[in-house]
């Protein structure tokens, strides 16, 4: 297995979300925005190599990842709906596609886990999550999102 | 699961009549007691009962046997692949997929022919 490298994470990122929504990251400009609250996605992964991926992101980005896959209005009401299940998924495709890069062959591929979502309550716990080592932050539709894999 | 998000609008170009949802492997299972169902699409992770779960109670059943099963995962694990093939799973895809992928791989099951086989 290859070593996680941050290049490795936002190419699974970007290739998770312009295959599922066409929507391309762009990189922060200048300091990285702060959100009030912002949901936390973790999915598990154990084998050859084991750890975590990590994606914050406010739920703001969830409701347009949510339009943007579903072809939804912008006034239906499926959007609050769907926003946490669009960002888990975006999250669990996101970590099948690192693992992908890290291994030579599929029988080295680490077995996943289910997402689980927690929260980010304030605006402090956001900085204190995206200034941690190995945390990336970029933007997306408009809103950050932060990503790291935690190796274990 | 959440894949349902995407598969719902790749399944309108699958000529499919009738797109079914369930959250996990039992609400796939409590459909199949109220409905007719000719595919079944399902992801690898689910809660409560996951797709190879799934597979194995479906296909357990002389009354749903027939019923095609592909599953679609992120996890490109070929352990997982190996577990699919013997759990009599007919087509894999691995995510992220193109709606054309996904396309690909139920057309071919639908029309009951020679079906992607997983490997």
């Amino acid at each position: 297995m290859r070593p996680v490298s941050t290049d490795m994470i936002l190419e699974a990122l970007a290739e998770a979300l312009q295959t599922m929504a066409f929507i391309s990251p762009e990189p922060v400009e200048g300091p990285a925005p702060a959100p009030e609250t912002a949901d936390l996605f973790t999915i598990r992964f154990a084998g050859d190599a084991t750890g975590e991926l990590q994606l914050a992101a406010p739920r703001a980005f969830g409701e347009a990842l949510a339009i943007n896959i579903l072809a939804l209005e912008p006034n239906s009401p499926e959007i609050a709906q769907r926003a946490l299940d669009a960002v888990q998924e975006l999250c669990n495709v996101t970590a099948g596609a690192l693992l992908f890069r890290l291994c030579d062959t599929p029988d080295d591929v680490p077995q996943m886990g289910l997402p689980k979502t927690g929260i980010l309550a304030d605006a402090l716990a956001w900085q204190q999550f995206a200034a941690q080592a190995g945390t990336t932050v970029l933007m997306a539709e408009g809103h950050p999102l932060a990503v790291r894999v935690q190796e274990s | 699961m959440a894949s349902r998000n995407w598969c719902r609008p790749a399944w309108r170009n699958c000529s499919a009549r009738r797109f079914l949802e369930a959250g996990h492997g039992k609400e796939a299972l409590e459909q199949l007691r109220l409905h007719v169902v000719d595919l079944i699409l399902a992801d690898l992770h689910m809660p409560e009962m996951n797709g190879i779960e799934l597979a194995h109670a479906v296909l357990a059943n002389p009354a749903t046997a027939p019923i095609q099963i592909a599953i679609i995962s992120a996890e490109p694990s070929g352990s997982r692949l190996l577990e699919l093939r013997r759990a009599g799973v007919k087509g894999y895809l691995r995510k992220p997929c193109t709606p054309e992928a996904l396309r690909n791989l139920v057309v071919p099951l639908m029309e009951n022919r020679h079906a992607p086989s997983v490997n």
